[in-house]
């Protein structure tokens, strides 16, 4: 009775093991799609507003989901200070303390962290192409890993259920 | 804000050192002027001095701190809230108005979009930022020659530059506007064209002008006279520095209408005015019931004489 019992606690843990990495890779999916929604929101509160980073920042947090909202009302006041730190250093503390606990990885996280970088363009435009082209990085990244997911997700249950199958049989 | 506070809020905290010296002496400070590659200069009470790299004001050009380009763009950045784009039509003017009413003129290398109209300005390696002063009060001494027998007179402010007559202006406009022992209060609209008047930033008036005023800010100034009059419908409408055959038509507009109107011109004196095409004009038609010339004296104190319509002196201090 207690071996039986023991061997479907194992192949419970198991699948679920598999379950929460297939979780993590679809909540890391549903990160890129915030950020390159993000920089979308980004892109046109500068196009039609033409509005300064700081409010863009304000209107956008109106716009998205926790822990992004937090983040980018943090960037607003913390610029409305004025107290002499620069912008790009405030979006990488910022971010780098949203992102932290994010199941994302380091591409993506440096994609979206180095925007504040990228600032300072003399035309709408020129700073809206360097959006754009942050934005169509993070697709790349998400069409990469959505096709990739349908078939991982399959390896992973599967990784799952045989490496249960297989404690149980070697502890049982 | 105070003075020091909105100074200090233009300069990056790595730069902040570099200009303490300027921050303690906000109140005497006129203007800072940034060259890439050359020394800054602060132009404090109309004086000219460098800066050394600790931030101690100096006469001698030898220990005086350069202002890298680097440096000069990143301030410019900073100003900016690091969307140079969103302060674009204000660079190709070549000025922009900060918190504080304080106003930053640029200058680089121009980009054209025709002969007549420039689209952008790239490699700006010179800065110029002129802090904003209101003198509460200086129109007090004035203020009894703006009226007669209770009414309110057009008023035309002739001086030359750097005299003082936006100052004035602005401070006929506060107390007009908030009302006076001369007059009761006014709804006034003031056309903006260079926001020098009013200092506005992100459409809020940072000079004070008045409870009843209202600001057209960045306006071309015949359109924006005629904008007020339609929209605000204003009893006085206020303007810096007129010159245009269109300012002169519209003004004439105004006043029969029955809105008064307060405006400055370059000249220096009542002679001078007379030789003007527009001011010839103004003057033939009693337009204006008072005219006040400024003159900045020998010793730097500043004469102002008033003249009726009729040309004759009836104050001078």
């Amino acid at each position: 009775m207690f071996r039986l019992l023991a061997g479907i606690l194992i192949l419970y843990g198991s699948i679920g093991f598999s379950f929460k990495l297939c979780q993590e890779m679809r909540n890391r999916i549903r990160h890129i799609e915030q950020m390159k929604e993000i920089f979308r929101l980004f892109q046109s509160e500068i196009s039609y507003s033409r509005a300064a980073l700081p409010e863009t920042c304000f209107s956008v947090s109106k716009r998205v989901a926790e822990p992004y909202k937090t983040a980018m009302e943090a960037i607003y006041e913390e610029t409305m200070k004025k107290s002499g730190a620069q912008f790009p250093a405030i979006w990488k503390e910022k971010m780098e303390l949203c992102l932290k606990e994010m199941p994302i990885q380091k591409r993506e996280q440096d994609i979206f962290i180095e925007f504040g970088n990228q600032l300072g363009f003399m035309d709408w435009k020129m700073q809206n192409a360097m959006l754009e082209k942050n934005r169509e990085q993070l697709d790349e990244l998400y069409i990469q890993l959505k096709n990739a997911m349908a078939n991982k997700e399959k390896v992973i249950t599967s990784m799952g259920v045989l490496g249960g199958l297989m404690l149980v049989i070697i502890l049982v | 804000m105070g003075q020091e506070t909105s100074i200090l809020q233009l300069f990056p905290d790595t730069y902040r050192a570099l200009f303490k010296e300027v921050i303690k002496h906000a109140e005497q400070i006129n203007e800072i002027r940034m060259r890439a590659e050359k020394p800054i200069i602060v132009v404090r009470k109309g004086q000219e001095f460098f800066l050394t790299k600790s931030g101690a004001f100096t006469r001698e050009i030898d220990v005086a701190e350069k202002m890298g380009q680097r440096a000069l763009e990143t301030i410019l950045n900073h100003i900016c809230n690091y969307s140079i784009y969103a302060y674009e039509d204000e660079i190709k003017q070549g000025f922009l108005t900060v918190e504080g009413g304080h106003r930053i003129g640029v200058a680089g290398q121009a980009v054209m979009r025709t002969e007549k109209e420039i689209k952008n300005m790239k490699y700006i390696r010179f800065l110029n930022i002129r802090i904003s002063h209101q003198i509460i009060g200086a129109a007090d001494l004035i203020l009894p020659y703006l009226y007669e027998k209770g009414k309110l007179c057009n008023v035309l402010l002739i001086s030359m530059p750097g005299v003082g007559k936006t100052t004035l202006l602005r401070d006929m406009v506060r107390q007009i506007s908030d009302g006076n022992r001369y007059g009761k209060g006014m709804t006034v609209g003031v056309v903006d064209e260079r926001s020098e008047i009013a200092g506005c930033f992100q459409g809020i008036a940072q000079n004070d002008l008045g409870i009843r005023t209202d600001v057209l800010d960045a306006c071309p100034k015949a359109l924006g006279m005629m904008m007020l009059l339609r929209s605000m419908s204003p009893n006085v409408i206020a303007v810096d520095e007129i010159g245009g055959k269109q300012d002169e038509e519209m003004i004439r507009q105004l006043t029969r209408c029955g809105v008064y109107v307060i405006a400055t011109i370059h000249g220096s004196g009542m002679e001078d005015l007379e030789n003007n095409a527009i001011g010839k004009e103004l003057i033939k038609e009693e337009i204006f019931d008072r005219y006040i010339v400024l003159e900045k004296e020998k010793n730097g104190n500043i004469k102002r004489t008033i003249y009726n319509k009729e040309l004759f002196k009836c104050f001078v201090c």
